[in-house]
C-alpha cells in the first residue's frame, strides 16, 4: 500500500511541479518583464505549492467523501499510474523506466549538487574574523540611505585571499567578508557588497532558503524542482544586486565590484594554470563565472526600485486552483 | 490600474488554457468516464465487459434473493467484480448469505469483517467460510458463504462449468 502512496506522490509531484514550471515561464509573457524579486517568488512557489497541495489533498481525502474529493479534477494521476502499471499494452514498462530513470538521476543531482557542498564547507577561517572599520562606516552609509533602517546583522572580516561575501547564521546572521575582497573594492563597491547582503536579509535570509531547501529536499526526485530551485537561487542573486541598486542609488558600483570580481576570477584561474585544476574545481569555477557574467548582464536592465509584488498576492490562488486539479 | 487589470486578464486566461490543456490530455488519453478502483451500480448492464463478469450464476439456492443486493466492479488498477447476495423474503433467515467475486487482493471495502477471511479461513466470521474455485474459461473466483455445506458445494460447481465468455 506504501509503496503506491510513494508512486502517487512522486508523479502527483512531477506532474504539478512540471505545470508549475510552465505557468512561470508562460506568466513572464502575460504581465510583461517583471522585477527579479518577482520571478524569485514564482519560483519559490514552484517548490512550496506541489507539496502544500499534496498535503492538503491528502487531508481533504480523509475529511471529505470520495464524490466531494474527486470533483474539479484536470488530470485524475490514479488513472495515470494504473495506465502505466496496468497489463494489455506495451507502454507501462518503457514509461516505468524513464520515469524511473529520471527520478534517479535527479536525487542524484540533488545529493551531488546540493547536499554534499553543505558537508564540504570550510568554517575554519571564520572563526578567526574580526570586525572592521571599514566595514561598520558602509554599514552606517547604508543605513543613512535606508532612512533610519538598521541592518540587523553584525560585519566580520577574515582572512582569505579569494573575494567572497556571504551571510551565515539562521536567526541572527553574520555578514563574512573576506580580506582579500576588502582590499579589491573602494568604498562605493563595499557599500553594494553590503546592502546586496542586506538585500538577502530582506528577501528572508538563510532561514527562509533553508525552508527553501527543505521543500527541495522533499522533491528531492522531482526534475521540475531540480529546475526550479537553481533558477530561484540564480535569480534571487539578481533580485539582491537590484534592491541593492536601490539601497545604494549607485548601480554602477554594483556592477563594477561584480566586474572586479570576475576579473579576479578569470586571472585565478590562468595564473593556476589548466592541468592543475582539478576536474570538480573547474566546473565549479565556470559556473561561478557563468552565473557572475549573468548577473553582469542582468544588472544592466534591471529595475533599481523597491520590488511591487502586490500582482504575485492574485495570481497566489491561481496557482493553487490549477495544482489542486491534478491529482 | 488599467494596465494591472489586463496584466491580471492574461494571467487567469494563461491559467485557464494550462488548466483546460492538462484536462484535454488526461480525457483524450484516458477516457472520460475512467475511474479507479470500485464502482457500486444497481444493474447488471453497467458493468463494463473490461470488468470481465461473467453474468448469472448457473446454481443458486432458491431460498436466496435475486437480483444481488449489492453489485460493484472495477476496471482499473485491473478487472474485479463483487455481488453480495442475501436470503429471499420469504426464507426464515436474513442478512446477507453469500459473496462472490474476484480480484481478493484489493475487494470492496463494503465486504468488511469478510476481507480478513479471504486470506485466511481462520479469520472467518462466525458460521462464514471461504472457498475458491477455477472456472473452465480459467478465471478464479472467490466464494464467501455462510450457506450449508451441501449448498455451498453445489453453487461452486456451477461456478466451475462457467466457460468463457465469448468475443
Amino acid at each position: 500500500m506504501w509503496t503506491h502512496w510513494v508512486a502517487s506522490f512522486l508523479l502527483t509531484n512531477f506532474v504539478q511541479g512540471a505545470l508549475a514550471l510552465v505557468w512561470c515561464a508562460g506568466l513572464r509573457g502575460a504581465v510583461g518583464a517583471r522585477s527579479y524579486a518577482f520571478r524569485a517568488r514564482l519560483l519559490e512557489w514552484v517548490l512550496i505549492f506541489p507539496v502544500f497541495v499534496f498535503v492538503l489533498q491528502q487531508v481533504a481525502q480523509q475529511i471529505f467523501s470520495a464524490q466531494t474529493a474527486d470533483s474539479f479534477v484536470f488530470a485524475r494521476i490514479d488513472l495515470w499510474l494504473a495506465s502505466i502499471s496496468g497489463e494489455g499494452h506495451g507502454l507501462g514498462f518503457p514509461i516505468k523506466l524513464a520515469l524511473g530513470f529520471l527520478w534517479t538521476l535527479t536525487t542524484l543531482i540533488f545529493v551531488v549538487q546540493e547536499v554534499a557542498p553543505l558537508f564540504a564547507r570550510q568554517t575554519g577561517a571564520l572563526q578567526t574574523s574580526v570586525p572592521h572599520p571599514r566595514l561598520e562606516q558602509s554599514k552606517l552609509r547604508i543605513c543613512k540611505n535606508l532612512s533610519g533602517v538598521t541592518l540587523a546583522f553584525a560585519v566580520r572580516v577574515y582572512e582569505e585571499e579569494g573575494l567572497n561575501a556571504f551571510l551565515k547564521g539562521l536567526f541572527r546572521p553574520v555578514l563574512y567578508v573576506s580580506s582579500g575582497l576588502m582590499s579589491k573594492l573602494n568604498d562605493e563597491e563595499l557599500d553594494a557588497v553590503l546592502g546586496h547582503e542586506w538585500a538577502h536579509l530582506y528577501y528572508g535570509g538563510p532561514l527562509r532558503m533553508l525552508v527553501i531547501w527543505f521543500l527541495r529536499a522533499l522533491q528531492a526526485a522531482n526534475p521540475a524542482a531540480l529546475i526550479a530551485f537553481r533558477s530561484l537561487v540564480e535569480t534571487r542573486e539578481k533580485a539582491c544586486d537590484e534592491l541593492a541598486g536601490w539601497i545604494t542609488k549607485n548601480p554602477e558600483a554594483m556592477l563594477s565590484a561584480l566586474r572586479k570580481t570576475q576579473v579576479a576570477d578569470l586571472s585565478k584561474a590562468v595564473a593556476s594554470g589548466a592541468p592543475k585544476v582539478g576536474a570538480r574545481e573547474e566546473i565549479i569555477r565556470r559556473g561561478e563565472a557563468l552565473s557572475l557574467q549573468e548577473r553582469v548582464a542582468a544588472i544592466q536592465l534591471a529595475e533599481f526600485d523597491r520590488p511591487n509584488m502586490g500582482l504575485t498576492w492574485v495570481l497566489l490562488p491561481m496557482l493553487a486552483l490549477l495544482l489542486w486539479g491534478i491529482r | 490600474m488599467k494596465i494591472m487589470a489586463k496584466r491580471i486578464l492574461l494571467s487567469v486566461l494563461w491559467t485557464a488554457c494550462l488548466g483546460i490543456g492538462i484536462f484535454a490530455f488526461d480525457r483524450i488519453f484516458l477516457g472520460a468516464r475512467e475511474t479507479v478502483g470500485w464502482i457500486q451500480t444497481s444493474k447488471f448492464g453497467e458493468i463494463p465487459p473490461k470488468a470481465q463478469f461473467f453474468g448469472v450464476p448457473p446454481y443458486l439456492p432458491r431460498f436466496l434473493g435475486w437480483p444481488p443486493q449489492r453489485i460493484f466492479y472495477r476496471t482499473l488498477p485491473s478487472a474485479g467484480w463483487w455481488i453480495e447476495l442475501g436470503f429471499s423474503a420469504d426464507s426464515q433467515k436474513r442478512g446477507p448469505a453469500l459473496w462472490i467475486g474476484t480480484a481478493p487482493e484489493s475487494p470492496p471495502a463494503e465486504l468488511g469483517d469478510l476481507i480478513p477471511c479471504l486470506r485466511e479461513e481462520a479469520s472467518c466470521p462466525k458460521g462464514w467460510h471461504s472457498l475458491s474455485v477455477l472456472t473452465a474459461g480459467g478465471q478464479k473466483i472467490e466464494v464467501l458463504t455462510r450457506l450449508e455445506a451441501m449448498e455451498s458445494a453445489r453453487l461452486i460447481e456451477g461456478l466451475r462449468r462457467i466457460q468463457p465468455a465469448q468475443k
